[in-house]
């Protein structure tokens, strides 16, 4: 498959749905009796089911076409929703997941994947119960299931000319059919024009339509809804009739016709015995095989005959056996002998006994059945009874017991008509089984009939194999079949609803949001040029008027820009419960996997962050609560031995507090044992013995995020692989988050990030040193100092100094960029420093003079520069100078 | 080309496609009296049809396609020639 616009928008949007039914499914679990929830994710599956019609992926429509139908047993109350179910789901839309990356990086669906989407199928359809008789008694009026139920037309409201015709035709060696065709009433929606349809159907000799239900008053009708019966008459072949109804076969009844049944003289019949010498006399040339005589004699009789009898229906008739097919004798003895009498009942007796007088041979009338049932149709005959034994033998519980051995005894009426056996027997037993309230009587009268059938059947092998192997499969289609009209009309509202939601929400590739981020970014320092040039206005040029005028106009610009920033910004902000949402699953997941009871309890969901933020969360957030799964929270047992709840409860909080957004992830499990990890601490050689003397508990329990550190021997494939908290710390660090811990035993963990709303726009502290500017970022800032030189301490050849009674390591700026200067003292003969925090400690770096706080975009430095990781990037500033903003982090790491 | 609306009678012509289902009933419900011209018509889709069959209106001409003009005899009530 080429990728095209339509179907990377496919792709787009099927992620779109899987994302949405996996939230519900989820959320089902918690409120397994919502109807909304229910028929919500069989909106979305059906959908989604659709749109893959659209492309050639058979594998995702047959998989999704499976779980379609199981949500629609279960939304029809035919079947509970239970964990089991909503695993197969659940796998069904991971497996859909998998299609689409398939198809998203080849373009197509690998062929590997037929097996295992045969295997959901399968797995999905055995989830679905067989449709209780009930249902199908109630579906029995349904005219689309069981073509045989659509009435067929009177041949004698065919007019004769038309059945002149077919008679014609059949005598040159078409098979003749009767049928009765009952589009669905929703058939319009699907494209099928059911007029044109009929119109075209080879071999049509004869046509009529008429209304299936009177219409309605002229104000309720809905013209969109088929209230049309057609009745058709048609020499052709079974094959090509068959054909053409290939697609609705439900719809259609098909009877084959003896040309004989054609042969309905009509009209008034006031006949005398006028003809009773015609009689006489055509019997007479009949007997003599003066054929020739009999044509002219009729010919002349039909001459005299006013047009409208009955009598000159007969002759016409009479006319046409003679010219098309003299050599039925009995036929034309009968219909001469019926002008006496000027009644059909000897010709129609007559015409039910014969043999269809085609040269095929194939065309089964219904009154002479039993030895012509061609091997398929015994064959299904046979699956028929077979899934009657089937419904019998289900379980008598249900209420609907009479009703579903109705049903049954009446199926199998009708296929005993078909096999020409007495139905008396039948009626005994479903009679007994009646006033028993049980299936057994029946239910063994049937299995009687079954094993005496096997043996009589012309193919052997067929009927066994049948009734062997489709009992489990068999009413499974037929549900799936019956099903689909239903579902039509509320999936029309669904796609409806929808072209309504496109009209509003737009979906923008992030690329172009991006490059209106940079261009408002560049605005912002254009416009930042502006104070700097009212200050030129004014002190070089000496015009304070138009400087005032520059700056009332930058005033404006400002106001909008700012403006703009903020509504860009609001674009890139997405609520997170997009990272939320994945939650519930992965913590069901995991937890039934570990053996574990735990209620996950979501927060603040519509916080909202930039993209990347989120984006950037995403990850991190996964790590910790799967930490938590596994580590913190205990199983049942081990809570109840501490006298907690068996069910653990784990919290995500997410909130705004000013400029940042926090997540508060806390468990009521174990918490961390700061004494196991010191030891481990200690093992392996991340602190030494003094620092292991010295750590406090709530330190030591910040050691989880050291590289390399984990406290649970063996590695499981949840977490535990020595590669959790670090790298939480660092992905946390790279968007300008801070993480903070807190455990207590045997009460949980509280693991709290801080994020920035937006990564756009930079608060920085500017300084200088030895003349050039440089900046960091505010919240790595703790505090700004001046103090005396003499206040600075030398420990073991470090400066350090002494704050609020804590020692703080103090570095000069000019010394880790290796600039090749003192740093400046002020008059006093004090210095400046700029305190940070790196890892919860405060440290100190001298630099020359303070500029101020000032909010940046920053870019990150280009081509191999990026890769010094001890600067954050630059900014471009208003006066057109490049500002340098570090990594204080990774600044002292690295010296 | 579909259907033409004209004062008090309205012109099939060709096709009339499924879209125009609609527009028909409503004009005829608005139009008690008005014929319906099925001179050019070649075919109707089924919904045209069942709307022709319910309202019933006046036929001031039949298709000129004779089979079609049957089917359409037939269905509208009027006795086949």
């Amino acid at each position: 498959m080429k990728m095209t616009p339509l179907l990377s928008q496919f792709l787009l949007e099927s992620r779109d749905f899987l994302d949405e039914i996996g939230t519900k499914l989820i959320a089902l679990e918690s409120e397994p009796d919502s109807n909304d929830l229910m028929n919500e994710l069989f909106r979305l599956v059906h959908t989604l089911k659709g749109n893959s019609g659209l492309f050639d992926v058979p594998a995702m429509t047959r998989v999704l076409h499976a779980g379609e139908d199981l949500m629609d047993a279960v939304r029809n109350a035919r079947l509970s929703y239970s964990q089991e179910l909503a695993d197969q789901l659940l796998a069904t839309i991971d497996f859909v997941a998998v299609l689409l990356s398939d198809i998203e990086q080849t373009g197509e669906i690998s062929s590997e994947r037929t097996e295992p989407a045969e295997v959901l199928v399968r797995n999905l359809r055995q989830l679905i119960p067989a449709p209780s008789p009930d249902e199908l008694d109630a579906d029995a009026d349904e005219p689309s299931f069981d073509p045989t139920t659509i009435p067929l037309p009177e041949l004698s409201t065919v007019p004769e000319t038309a059945r002149m015709e077919a008679f014609r035709r059949s005598v040159m060696g078409s098979e003749l059919f009767l049928i009765a065709y009952r589009p669905e009433a929703e058939c319009f929606f699907k494209g099928e024009d059911p007029f044109y349809q009929v119109r075209q159907l080879p071999g049509l000799v004869w046509g009529h339509t008429q209304a299936r239900e009177p219409w309605p008053p002229l104000l309720e009708l809905d013209c969109y809804r088929c209230n049309l019966d057609f009745h058709l008459l048609a020499a052709s072949t079974r094959s090509e009739v068959d054909e053409h109804f290939r697609y609705t076969p439900e719809q259609a009844h098909i009877q084959a016709l003896s040309a004989f049944a054609l042969v309905i003289p009509q009209g008034q019949s006031n006949g005398g015995p006028v003809y009773a010498d015609f009689v006489d006399e055509a019997l007479k040339l009949l007997h003599a095989g003066d054929v020739q005589g009999l044509a002219d004699a009729s010919r002349v009789m039909l001459e005299l005959s006013a047009p409208g009898l009955w009598l000159s229906s007969a002759l016409r008739w009479l006319q046409l056996i003679i010219e098309v097919a003299p050599e039925e004798r009995t036929l034309l003895e009968r219909l001469i002998t019926s002008l006496t009498s000027s009644s059909t009942a000897e010709l129609t007796d007559w015409a039910a006994q014969t043999h269809v007088p085609t040269p095929t041979d194939t065309a089964v009338t219904e009154s002479e059945p039993a030895t012509r049932l061609s091997d398929i149709d015994q064959q299904r005959l046979t699956e028929i009874l077979a899934v009657q034994s089937e419904i019998l033998a289900l379980s008598e519980s249900t209420d609907g017991l009479p009703g579903r051995l109705q049903a049954c005894a009446a199926t199998i009426a009708a296929c005993l008509a078909n096999l020409g056996e007495p139905a008396a027997e039948l009626d005994e037993a479903l009679a007994a089984a009646l006033e028993l309230n049980s299936a057994q009587p029946l239910a063994e009268w049937l299995a009687a009939l079954r094993e005496g059938m096997a043996p009589v059947a012309t193919t052997a092998p067929a009927p066994t194999s049948a009734a062997a192997t489709p009992p489990a499969t068999a009413p499974a289609p037929a549900f799936e079949r019956r099903s689909s009209p239903a579902m039509e009309p509320e999936a029309k509202f669904g796609r409806r609803a929808e072209d309504n939601v496109s009209g509003k929400v737009l979906k923008v590739d992030q690329t172009k949001i991006d490059r209106l981020m940079n261009l408002i970014g560049e605005m912002i320092v254009a416009k930042n040029a502006l104070p700097y040039l009212a200050k030129r206005a004014e002190d070089e040029f000496g015009t304070r008027e138009l400087g005032r005028e520059i700056k009332t106009q930058y005033a404006v610009i400002n106001r909008i820009a700012e403006e703009m920033q903020d509504s860009i910004m609001q674009v890139r902000m997405m609520p997170v419960s997009f990272v939320f949402q994945r939650f519930p699953r992965l913590v069901r997941d995991i937890s039934r996997k570990l053996g574990k009871q735990v209620e996950l309890v979501l927060e603040g969901e519509d916080t909202e962050a930039d993209k990347n933020v989120i984006e950037a969360l995403a990850d991190p957030l996964i790590h910790i609560v799967r930490n938590s799964l596994d580590h913190g929270l205990e199983v049942p047992e081990v809570r109840q031995a501490s006298g907690k709840p068996p069910t653990g409860q784990l919290r995500i909080r997410a909130s705004q507090e000013s400029d940042r957004v926090m997540i508060e992830i806390s468990d009521d499990g174990g918490g961390i044992n700061p004494t196991i990890i010191k030891r481990k601490a200690y093992e392996k050689g991340v602190l030494d013995e003094a620092q292991l003397e010295r750590i406090t508990d709530q330190e030591a329990v910040q050691l989880v995020f050291a590289a390399r550190f984990s406290t649970v021997d063996e590695i499981t494939d949840l977490s535990g692989r020595g590669v959790g908290m670090d790298v939480v710390r660092t992905a946390i660090d790279k968007v300008g988050g801070s993480i903070d811990l807190h455990s207590q035993v045997g009460e949980g963990t509280t693991i709290r990030l801080s994020l920035p709303l937006s990564m756009a726009v930079t608060h920085v502290m500017v300084f200088t040193s030895d003349g050039q500017n440089f900046a960091v970022p505010m919240d790595r800032v703790v505090e700004t100092i001046r103090m005396p030189v003499t206040d600075i301490r030398t420990i073991k050849r470090s400066k350090t100094l002494s704050r609020r009674g804590k020692i703080i390591p103090l570095m000069a700026i000019n010394e880790l960029l290796a600039i090749p200067a003192e740093p400046q003292l002020n008059s006093a003969g004090e210095f400046t420093a700029l305190v940070v925090r790196i890892d919860h400690q405060p440290v100190a770096l001298m630099v020359d003079e303070f500029r101020g706080v000032m909010d940046v975009i920053l870019k990150p430095l280009p081509g191999e520069l990026a890769r010094l990781k001890c600067y954050a990037g630059a900014a471009l500033l208003g006066d057109g100078s490049v500002l340098i903003v570090l990594n204080p982090k990774e600044l002292i790491e690295w010296a | 080309m579909g259907i033409v609306y004209e004062d008090q009678r309205v012109y099939c012509n060709d096709i009339v496609t499924v879209e125009e289902a609609e527009g028909l009933l409503d004009w005829l419900q608005r139009h008690p009296k008005a014929e319906v011209d099925l001179t050019a018509c070649q075919h109707l889709h089924a919904a045209n049809l069942q709307v022709l069959m319910a309202v019933n209106p006046a036929i001031a001409a039949w298709p000129e396609d004779a089979e079609f003009s049957l089917w359409l005899k037939s269905a509208l009530g009027e006795p086949a020639d």
